[in-house]
């Protein structure tokens, strides 16, 4: 490596969502910067002349690459670098993200003589199952059955839970939701600055596109603010759209990410990170808080003494995510394994699942890795009964389901939402139109 | 602690990956009892208290009907039972991870030789999945190995459509082992396929003395080189005037290098 003079080089995540960057120099020098990019994935670094390698880790979707680039003498002083792997027709498929491809998956069932009919039977297909026309024997009217529409009709509407952990409550909301929506051909960003609810009210938001299911999500108003970002997409049955959530703030969003996957070395050593206890405020934003919860659970650390006073979240009725970790908060706290503490957990974990689905991917794991301890080795044969029964519930609950990095998003079972138009009733469209290859027209 | 499992593979009903073992269908009550829960037993492996485990299952992720239909699922037989208050004092956790997604499929190449996601961890595990740590030189990571071994196996073994999938949540920076002397795998192809198969020769020099050249026919030209950063640029040559194709350089640096020429 050459020493030289220091560049101030702009690096540009390839979506515009916030980016862990860590640059490695030569084997020499090592890991010469860890860095948080802004709520756009860019980040400024000054660097020397010389060679380096950029791992980029897409804090919305869990996902990492790796780019290289050199800084060479003559270089002007500010540089920008585009980090992405770059690969052939990578940018078509992994776009793709959406959960499950159930036209396919009737396809295949009617290929092999198995039908059913039941939504709840048909499960999540990989979200990159899209090479199916190369994995199958084609038939006449396989092919028929995944040949995609060229232009779909598409909606993105918010409804509100108006009678929480109850069903049949979900409505449009009563005002004009406060949500910015910038778009262009390729993507649709929403943002929320504020709750559009009332607390104790779920929100959540769903994208309907022609022919295919519609695709939801809880939105966890953060006091950082939010956003919802839609995409175009290109899959072997016709333009697809994907819908990609993320917390504005790079910092809430790197603990996010900590929820897919603990960073033994600490996010502390990230530069630009401003610390979780800024983030723990249950009484004002308790998604926030939850995260930092998740956060600490998958870090194998202490979880705050907050949790173990659900008290705290009956403000937050709503968010059964706070009852997962408070299920936890009792195991963790116990000195030995229980018939008792079993019991409690169990109490927990069922009163969360009368609450709904979670907002958060790490919370229907934790919620499914609980109640299988508690199905297989719990003292008591009648915690281990109701265990056995509440897991059955939560797999049936999570058949539609995938994780939206670290989001939990799931797929509707009815097929009458298929028409990419959603019913005014219970769902205030903010955005329609329609999506054609690559390209999104949005309804004037 | 290692773990690693190659076999038909399927998904539970909730979504866990199986893999299935040779007496399944051999007992009438269970049909799929004969099977091993690969993402449990992934969860519960750091429970022992191993400072690292390592789970990789080379299988399909099939889903069955019939799966769907029993009211348990599969119902393997758990490897490892634990207490919610051992869960709860798990301080590490798995690095796991399947050679296909759910709902997709794993394969294997006609030659007899290993299924790809095999060959592509071996490879990764003999030096192309490292990063480098001062004062412990090159490492194999939990990074590179869960979200860079398609781009391992589109280099090493041309094979462009690796899936993988990670089984429970990540351990990013979990080490596995120290390389001595890591080599990372390059591919070098031509924007049209066959084009690299007419080429007089094609080369890739670091400008500094070290110059690999292509032996052999293949459509897709691949080689080693050590992960030193030097900068490689890669040209090919043909007969006539025509085509005419961009040199294009690449960075040596794992965990694998995949150049397009263009024309």
């Amino acid at each position: 490596m050459t020493q030289g003079e220091t560049h101030v080089v702009r690096l540009i995540g390839s979506s515009p969502v916030p980016y862990r960057f860590q640059i490695v120099g030569p084997p020499d020098r090592g890991v010469l910067a860890e860095i948080l990019s802004d709520a756009n994935g860019e980040a400024e670094a000054r660097l020397e002349t010389g060679r380096y390698v950029c791992y980029a880790e897409n804090l919305s979707r869990g996902t990492a690459e790796t780019a290289q680039f050199a800084i060479l003498d003559g270089d002007p002083n500010d540089l920008s670098v585009r980090v992405g792997n770059g690969r052939r027709g990578e940018g078509l498929l992994s776009q793709n993200l959406r959960p499950s491809r159930a036209t396919a998956y009737r396809a295949l069932g009617s290929l092999s003589g198995v039908t059913t009919d039941d939504p709840d039977l048909i499960p999540v297909i990989s979200p990159r199952f899209n090479n199916l026309r190369l994995q199958l024997p084609i038939s006449a009217t396989l092919n028929d059955a995944l040949v995609g529409t060229p232009k779909k009709r598409f909606s993105v509407g918010l409804s509100v839970d108006t009678t929480p952990g109850k069903r049949g409550g979900w409505r449009a909301l009563r005002r004009k939701p406060d949500v910015r929506v910038h778009s262009d051909p390729q993507k649709l960003t929403l943002e929320f600055n504020q709750s559009i609810a009332p607390v104790g009210e779920k929100v959540r938001i769903s994208l309907s596109v022609e022919t295919e299911r519609v695709w939801q999500i809880y939105l966890p108003f953060f006091s950082s603010g939010l956003r919802a970002t839609i995409w175009s997409a290109v899959a072997d049955f016709g333009p697809e759209l994907t819908l990609q959530v993320s917390a504005v703030d790079p910092s809430l969003s790197l603990v996010l990410a900590s929820t897919l996957g603990s960073y033994p070395s600490g996010m502390e050593t990230v530069s630009g990170f401003r610390g979780r206890e800024t983030m723990f405020q249950p009484q004002k934003d308790p998604w926030a808080a939850i995260a930092v919860g998740l956060s600490a659970v998958r870090a194998g650390e202490r979880l705050d003494d907050a949790f173990a006073t659900p008290w705290l979240w009956s403000a937050f009725d709503n968010v059964s995510d706070a009852y997962v970790l408070w299920a936890w908060a009792i195991a963790a706290k116990a000195e030995k394994p229980s018939s008792q503490i079993d019991e409690r957990c169990l109490q927990a974990l069922k009163k969360a699942r009368k609450l709904g689905r979670p907002y958060f991917s790490a919370t229907g794991e934790i919620i499914g890795e609980m109640l299988n301890a508690l199905a297989l080795s719990s003292t008591s044969a009648d915690v281990r009964s109701q265990a056995k029964s509440e897991a059955r519930i939560w797999s049936n609950r999570g058949r539609a389901k995938i994780r939206n990095g670290p989001f939990y998003s799931w797929e509707r079972s009815g097929d009458n939402l298929r028409s990419g138009i959603l019913p005014s009733e219970t769902y205030s469209v903010v955005v329609s139109g329609h999506v054609t290859t690559n390209r999104i027209d949005v309804a004037s | 602690m290692f773990f690693y499992m190659a076999s038909h593979g399927v998904a539970n009903s909730d979504a866990t990956a199986v893999g299935v073992l040779e007496d399944v269908k051999s007992a009438a009550h269970r049909p799929w009892s004969q099977s091993i829960n690969v993402t449990q037993l992934a969860t519960a492996l750091p429970i022992l208290g191993a400072d690292g485990c390592w789970v990789f299952l080379d299988a399909c992720q099939e889903v069955v009907p019939e799966i769907l239909e029993q009211v348990n699922g599969v119902q393997s037989q758990p490897l490892i039972t634990y207490s919610v208050t051992d869960l709860a004092r798990r301080r590490t956790s798995s690095v796991a991870l399947a050679g296909s997604r759910l709902g997709g499929t794993a394969w294997a190449p006609t030659d007899g030789n290993p299924p790809f996601f095999t060959q592509a961890l071996i490879e990764a595990l003999r030096g192309a999945g490292v990063e480098f740590f001062a004062g412990e030189g090159w490492m194999v990571t939990g990074l590179q190995i869960l979200f860079n071994l398609d781009h391992i196996a589109n280099a090493a073994l041309n094979n462009a459509g690796l899936q993988t999938e990670s089984l429970t949540q990540f351990n990013r920076r979990v080490k596995l082992l120290r390389v001595a002397a890591p080599m990372i795998p390059v591919v070098v192809r031509t924007a049209t396929e066959n084009h690299m198969s007419v080429a007089v020769s094609v080369t890739a020099s670091d400008g500094n003395g070290r110059t690999y050249t292509k032996v052999g026919n293949d459509l897709a030209w691949r080689f080693r080189v050590e992960p030193d950063q030097a900068v490689f640029t890669a040209q090919a040559q043909f007969a006539g005037p025509h085509p005419v194709y961009q040199p294009a350089s690449f960075i040596a640096a794992p965990p694998a290098q995949i150049v397009e020429l263009t024309e």
